[in-house]
């Protein structure tokens, strides 16, 4: 990943490597420096501006960190062309909660609060690896009433009936296998003959981790719960990283040359401080900002213009959230979904067609005919000159039955690309079908 | 969200309930009484009847009056529990288009949950009037012993009766949940539950507020119902002794033997002797007829049910087996059903256990109660009562003989998976059925087949060499998902187990929607004008501010999300508008209300 060229990664946020004696390297001071104000979370353009080095300086500062393995690239902070970041650099994030906080996930679409899918996400991570014991937050050696207590107790944060009638999205399964992890834990640990067995492969701790969340009714004051203190030191952390953000844009605010581009004092600060926030990557924030600026000066250009720009690049990177979204959709079988969340990813960029050929795919795997119909023609409409949008649409054609339509169509791929075995293929099914 | 109800769907008799406050409570019928007849009846005017009114004519109505549709609910017609019932009933039970049970009442054939909606409405209806509010959710308790066929057609009967069922339980754990909930209890309690058609053992731990079911067990053909027959058979087999006359032939002679037995039953629970005088019971013409009198005895009453009893006490030393607990870990049993008041049924219990029956609980509310429970702690997203439902039946597929191999056990907690791989039994099979079963017996075809579905396109190869992953899994809501994959290329069939009901999804909803047109016609004719003014001037309003909060709030997240909302809450008021429906209009006026004074905020504040 450190290998991409400068422009890339300023936009990420670069994170201190776990287990390091910094005191055993050869540093020089500006280079401790920057090391100093690395935090996992603010991105490259943004130190630039902390440590006062130029970003040219500051990438090559930073690669050289890089390959003394200092610090890594951890946080893909706004860049929307990347994909999804690989599993072993999720892995390889210290804290759990701090990936937690990283997760996709928390940017789904869904009816769960922050935390608690914090508190999901951390038992998913926790749990990859733990021992039955660890996973019931038992040690010693707990008697079958307390394997059960502390069964119970968990039970009661993560069976989904806790979330019953809410959109989970991922979350759902996600519940389910963590349930489903507890319920085994518990049976493998109340049955005599799988307990004597499990114990001889895994002893147990001999002290528990703080304890998993009891929360028993009536029982007030009680000592806060695991769950709940991550929660409380993740929303601390959350405040802590806003004000953080706002300090920045602040500074930033402050040492903008002041140039008078508004009749109205307000509007020319809501700009300016647009203008900040998108130098800090907040894109959502300054185009907020600006659309806040325009409603006091409706008719200022230089305001509309900013705010044209910058809204399309927000579309352009909401619409690349919303096609990671349903890709994950797609994969957890929910094909449904993943064609919506695809569509509405292609109508805020109608210019990526591989959207609408994505959604016009799911849409058929959902078998909903008139989705995909659309989702194809539309794109047949955007990219005539492609093959793909003409095989989506010939697919969409052949389930509604019209495989005239869908045959011209395909013989329209196969002129585009001669090469392709599937459209040979599916040309000669339809043919035969027809004689 | 308005409260959600729950509803003891019972085969004699019915019961609704809310939690108010803290607490469950049973909503009484407007003439005061807490449970109603699962009856339904069709006059000779074409009139229908459902409860106490139904029940009171059955006599002289014996044809056309449908008592223990609960029987026959979710069940084929060639099971031999519907042929046994078809003799004991006095309306005609015949076969269905998909091999379902119809009944005959008045000019028309009916599907059982159509039947079961009447009940079911008949009990929203009484809710709605005591809550004064509508009322579209509801929990409904069901036999543990039930298999997913009875109750998905349960749950169809809620839609037609215009109820979403969030959740289908059972009638025991509903019974523990009402017993326990909220005292913070530890003690492991066995739920003896004797209905008027069914017997159910459940056995559950109880700590922390998590409700666990640990075993269930039961029959579907064991309640009062049977009690009451064996005093018919006993009453019968005299007179046919006497006279030579042979009772079962006369329609209305056996309802009035049904009506006499129940009578007789339900007062030997105090008395030790009772009377039973049906006179005129049988005409031979010519103004001559025949009268029968008994008298019946509690040491009688019991001798002929004694085997009854005893079948009750053998299916609960398997549950408490099957929990994997000593009798003497049970704190409390709990008894659940009007037949639970038989003196007998109490000491066959008190013996069992070695403990006195709890009498902490109403036997016929009790379920309703836990049912309404349930709704509550789902509806309100609460953290501090839980309940783990278990699975009642093993689930598995056909495998090769035609036998049934289980891959979840009876008594898992749900939800849970469980994989497992199979291979292919003949030299280049290329598909294998997979056929998905629910039951006990060891021999596939003695079980419910829940559905069947064929994954082909598999490699040609001698037999034993071609891989197939089977997966079940089971969500909270108890629904079954069953794939099939080839273990080599990746391909993949899935089906979710809709047990069938009987209905196809088209007959559900045709009923659902003639159910509906019934009960709102006249309230929805009335109210209709005032409402719909309102609504017209407010959409007019909105329509004039909606194009300048626009632009306004487009670009931020909020907005987005706000006027995504707004034009949906504007799309149903005019559906509702439309389509003339007061109900829908009347309840789509508040969110048109909020969002109107949303939209001229942001006008006011944020525009220029």
């Amino acid at each position: 990943m450190g290998e991409g060229p400068g422009e890339a990664l300023l936009l990420l946020a670069p994170a201190v490597t776990g287990g390091l004696d910094v005191r055993s390297l050869s540093l020089t001071p500006p280079e401790a420096f920057l090391l100093s104000q690395i935090d996992g979370l603010t991105p490259a353009n943004v130190l630039a501006d902390l440590v006062g080095m130029d970003t040219t300086t500051l990438v090559i500062a930073l690669q050289r960190l890089e390959k003394k393995g200092v610090i890594r690239w951890a946080r893909r902070h706004t860049d929307p062309n990347k994909g999804t970041r690989s599993a072993e650099d999720t892995q390889a994030q210290q804290s759990i909660a701090s990936a937690a906080a990283d997760d996709p996930a928390l940017a789904e679409v869904c009816a769960l609060s922050r935390d608690e899918r914090l508190m999901i996400l951390k038992a998913e991570q926790d749990f990859a690896g733990q021992t039955c014991w660890e996973i019931l937050g038992l040690a010693g050696d707990p008697t079958p009433a307390e394997v059960k207590r502390a069964y119970f107790v968990a039970s009661k944060s993560f069976h989904p009936d806790r979330f019953f009638g809410r959109e989970l999205g991922s979350f759902k399964h996600r519940l389910e296998k963590i349930f489903h992890q507890l319920r085994t834990a518990h049976e493998t640990l109340t049955d005599e003959k799988k307990r004597a067995a499990y114990r001889a492969k895994h002893p147990p701790p001999r002290f528990a981790k703080p304890a998993a969340p009891p929360c028993v009714p009536g029982e007030a004051p009680r000592p806060e719960t695991a769950a709940e203190r991550e929660a409380r030191l993740e929303r601390r952390r959350q405040e802590i990283i806003a004000e953080r953000r706002q300090k920045r844009a602040d500074k930033a605010f402050a040492q903008q040359p002041k140039l008078q581009v508004a009749q109205n004092q307000k509007a020319e600060e809501m700009y300016r401080y647009g203008l900040s926030q998108l130098r800090a990557g907040e894109i959502y924030a300054a185009v907020a900002s600006f659309k806040l600026a325009i409603t006091y000066e409706p008719h200022n250009e230089q305001f509309r213009s900013t705010f044209a720009e910058a809204n399309a690049q927000a579309m352009v990177m909401r619409s690349a959230e919303l096609a990671e979204q349903a890709a994950t959709a797609a994969t957890q079988g929910e094909a449904a979904t993943a064609a919506a969340v695809y569509r509405r990813a292609y109508e805020m960029t109608p210019q990526k067609v591989e959207l609408a050929v994505r959604s016009a795919e799911q849409y058929l795997v959902a078998g909903d005919k008139e989705g995909a119909l659309q989702m194809a023609r539309s794109a047949v409409e955007t990219a005539p000159q492609r093959k793909e949008p003409h095989v989506v649409l010939a697919g969409a054609l052949e389930l509604s039955g019209e495989t005239a339509a869908a045959l011209e169509h395909l013989r329209t791929a196969e002129r585009l690309d001669g090469t392709d075995a599937h459209v040979k293929k599916a040309i000669k099914r339809l043919t035969g079908r027809r004689g | 969200m308005g409260k959600v109800i729950g509803i003891d769907l019972g085969t004699t008799y019915s019961c609704v309930a809310v939690v108010d406050g803290d607490a469950a409570k049973v909503i009484p019928s407007r003439t005061g009484q807490h449970t109603m007849p699962s009856v339904v009846a069709t006059t000779e005017s074409g009139k229908q009847l459902v409860g106490h009114l139904a029940k009171r004519q059955a006599i002289t109505n014996p044809k056309n009056t449908i008592h223990g549709a609960k029987r026959l609910i979710g069940r084929r017609w060639d099971n031999a529990d519907v042929q046994r019932t078809k003799g004991l009933v006095g309306y005609d039970v015949v076969k269905g288009p998909h091999d379902d049970v119809r009944l005959v009442m008045g000019d028309r054939e009916y599907a059982i949950p159509e039947v079961s909606a009447m009940v079911l409405q008949e009990l929203r209806l009484q809710a709605e009037d005591f809550l004064h509010e509508k009322v579209t959710q509801a929990v409904v308790t069901v036999p543990a012993y039930f298999n997913d066929n009875q109750r998905q057609a349960t749950k169809d009967a809620g839609r037609i009766a215009g109820l979403d069922v969030l959740r289908i339980i059972n009638e025991p754990t509903a019974a523990a949940l009402a017993y326990g909930y909220g005292k913070g209890l530890e003690q492991k309690v066995a739920i003896y539950d004797l209905g008027g058609g069914t017997f159910d053992i459940s056995i559950l731990e109880i700590g922390q507020g998590v409700f666990e079911v640990l075993s269930t067990a039961g029959d579907t053909f064991l309640g009062g119902e049977d009690f009451d027959e064996r005093v018919i058979a006993w009453l019968v087999d005299d007179f046919k002794g006497q006279h030579g006359v042979d009772l079962r032939q006369d329609k209305m002679a056996l309802q009035r033997l049904r009506d006499a037995a129940e009578k007789a039953k339900i007062e030997l629970s105090s008395l030790s002797e009772v009377d039973i005088n049906l006179p005129f019971i049988f005409s031979k013409g010519k103004g001559e007829a025949l009268h029968l009198q008994k008298q019946l005895s509690r040491a009688k009453f019991d001798e002929l049910t004694a085997e009854l009893v005893q079948r009750t006490v053998d299916i609960s030393a398997s549950a408490i087996e099957d929990a994997g607990v000593k009798k003497s870990d049970i704190a409390a049993a709990i008894l659940v059903g009007g037949m639970t008041r038989v003196p007998k049924v109490q000491a066959a219990v008190q013996a069992f256990f070695g403990i006195p029956p709890s009498k902490g609980v109403h036997p016929d509310e009790v379920v309703a109660c836990g049912a309404a429970i349930q709704g509550h702690l789902l509806s309100t997203g609460n953290t501090e009562t839980l309940l783990l439902d278990v699975t009642p039946h093993h689930l598995g597929i056909m495998v090769a003989g035609g036998l049934f191999d289980v891959l979840i056990q009876k008594d898992t907690t749900i939800p849970t998976t469980a994989k497992k791989i199979f291979t292919t039994v003949r030299d280049d099979q290329i598909q294998v059925r997979i056929m998905v079963l629910q039951g006990e017996s060891s021999q596939a075809e003695e079980n419910e087949l829940l559905g069947e579905f064929v994954l082909d396109g598999l490699r040609k190869a001698p037999r034993g060499d071609v891989k197939v992953e089977v997966s079940f899994d089971i969500s909270a809501d108890g629904i079954v998902n069953v794939s099939a994959r080839d273990v080599e290329t990746g391909r993949e069939q899935v089906i979710t187990v809709t047990a069938s009901s009987g209905l196809t999804e088209e007959e559900i909803r045709e009923m659902a929607a003639r159910n509906q047109d019934q009960a709102v016609t006249p309230a929805a004719a009335n109210d209709l004008g005032p409402l719909r003014k309102q609504a017209e001037r407010l959409l007019a309003e909105v329509d004039a501010l909606l194009p300048k909060a626009r632009p306004i709030i487009e670009g931020t997240d909020f907005g987005a999300d706000a006027l995504a909302k707004a034009e949906q809450t504007i799309g149903k008021a005019r559906e509702a508008l439309a389509r003339k429906n007061a109900p829908e209009l009347s309840e789509a006026l508040k969110p048109l209300e909020r969002t109107l004074s949303l939209l001229s905020n942001v006008v006011q504040k944020l525009g220029s």
